[in-house]
């Protein structure tokens, strides 16, 4: 993937959890839908969401590392926005 | 042991013991008629030496007794009882001792006693007994040759109806349109039999396909309405306005409606399982598969602090993708998920090389340090103590195989849980 025409590597999770964000662009979502979508069955295997967490810190600072801007809000107790 | 068998031992053996003491009773009348008419006889040879007597008054010659051998005693008893008794007979032709009967009886010639005892052979009379015992013998045996042969041919011909209502018994799949069809036969009470089972066949699997219709159906429906849960959810948690418990209340019901989605979905894979409804077959690389869900699971394989490791041949198979995805899928979540942390993932396929051996695949997993319920495993919503699984995923596995004639078995050897699929 490539942000301003500079070269961006993702992992298959995180390219996976920026379509699912890009999808829903301007709209709160929840940890739970977001491993929902990356884990399906699997997900209730995850002993937390701290996965999530550590793969929206690598995102966020990939991105910012070369667009400058912050895309992921984080609303307190429910999820993200990705803006 | 068959029934036929059980009759035909039965019969042989009551007809056996029935022969053998009829053959002794026979025996021993024979041989008490037998030595009557001896000792008739020589009740009569008696009785002509006292005539003869009477008539001479002297004592008969050896020679007038044929071949009786006879002789006279003289005694000073006034009285003695005639006898009878058994006694060896000196052939004087064949110069051989023979056995014999014998006759002792008081007569008096001029005033004086003497004890005669003729003795005859009882050699004609034995021939003759042991002549009629072989004819009896040879009469027993062809009788029970004859009482096998027709056991054999007649029962296997009247018990025919039912070994072959049991053979459409054995491969009876309530699962199948294939219906018991009634069997013809003389025998009442298996026409009604035949009939009766016919009839329950009929009803069992017009009730099981009822039963599969209402499933499938039933899951059908619900994913309309578990949509709309979680759309209208996805909705609310867009508003910034919700506190933080309104929002745990929300994640909640949203886990909850998840959670029964998946289930749905699996009694829907079933129900497609069951129906053959996933005809998509094509060749696959069992090795390929394994890996990417290896790929897949790395992330919570790590979580757990899971050693994976695994020794894969090159297997190929003809089944559905989606079902064989599935299937390793389930294998994988399943050892992840009742594994211990840190724990322990072996994978080890095995392709044959030689026509004895069998293409096997086998998950191995340590966790709880006691065996799993075998016989209830790959129950429907069978679930361990502490699972948070929907309770179908071996179920699932289960139908799995059973539609490719796969063996799947379970084993707990050597600590370690092992899940294995025989293609």
């Amino acid at each position: 993937m490539s942000v301003k025409d500079k070269l961006m590597i993702l992992t298959k999770k995180e390219y996976e959890m920026l379509l699912y964000f890009i999808a829903n662009k301007g709209r709160v979502v929840s940890k739970n839908a977001i491993a929902e979508h990356l884990w399906g069955d699997e997900m209730d295997m995850l002993d937390s969401f701290d996965f999530i967490y550590t793969h929206i810190k690598n995102l966020r600072k990939k991105l910012m590392d070369l667009s400058g801007k912050d895309f992921f809000a984080t609303i307190y107790g429910v999820g993200y926005k990705f803006i | 042991m068959k029934l036929a068998t059980h009759y035909n031992k039965a019969s042989i053996i009551i007809s056996v013991s029935v022969l053998l003491v009829s053959g002794v009773i026979y025996f021993v009348t024979i041989n008490h008629i037998a030595r009557r008419q001896l000792d008739n006889d020589l009740t009569e040879e008696v009785t002509e030496v006292i005539t003869y007597v009477n008539q001479n008054q002297h004592l008969p010659k050896p020679v007038d007794f044929d071949e009786d051998i006879t002789s006279f005693v003289k005694t000073k008893l006034n009285r003695f009882d005639t006898r009878f008794f058994d006694a060896p007979y000196a052939n004087p032709k064949e110069k051989k001792i023979e056995d014999g009967r014998a006759v002792s009886a008081l007569i008096k010639v001029n005033g004086e006693s003497y004890i005669v005892t003729i003795v005859e052979s009882r050699e004609e009379t034995e021939y003759l007994i042991q002549i009629i015992f072989a004819i009896t013998l040879v009469l027993t045996a062809v009788l029970l040759a004859f009482l096998i042969i027709t056991n054999r041919f007649v029962l296997d011909g009247l018990w025919k109806p039912f070994y072959c209502l049991l053979n459409q018994v054995k491969k009876f799949n309530v699962a199948d349109t294939h219906r018991i069809d009634p069997i013809a036969s003389e025998v009442d009470e298996f026409a009604e039999l035949s009939d009766a089972i016919s009839k329950m066949s009929s009803r069992v699997t017009t009730d099981y396909q009822g039963l599969k219709a209402f499933t499938e159906n039933a899951s059908h429906e619900m994913m309309t309405p578990l949509a709309i849960i979680t759309s209208k959810l996805d909705m609310l948690i867009q508003d910034e306005k919700l506190s933080s418990d309104q929002f745990a209340q929300i994640t909640d019901i949203y886990s909850a409606a998840s959670r029964l989605s998946r289930l749905n979905q699996s009694l829907l894979l079933l129900v497609k399982i069951d129906n053959n409804l996933l005809q998509d077959t094509e060749r696959l690389n069992v090795k390929s598969i394994i890996l990417e869900k290896a790929q897949q699971f790395h992330e919570i394989v790590q979580n757990k602090n899971i050693e994976l490791g695994y020794q894969l041949d090159d297997l190929w198979i003809n089944a559905s993708k989606y079902l064989v995805d599935v299937l390793v899928n389930n294998l994988f979540s399943n050892a992840i998920r009742h594994n211990k942390n840190p724990g322990v993932i072996k994978i080890i396929m095995s392709a044959s090389k030689d026509p004895g051996e069998v293409n096997k695949l086998c998950f191995q997993n340590t966790g709880d340090s006691k065996p799993l319920n075998r016989d209830a495993i790959f129950e429907r919503f069978y679930k361990g103590g502490t699972s948070e699984g929907t309770g179908l995923g071996l179920a699932i596995m289960k139908n799995i195989c059973t539609l490719y004639n796969f063996e799947l078995n379970y084993e707990y050897k050597e600590g370690m849980h092992r899940f294995s699929v025989v293609f």
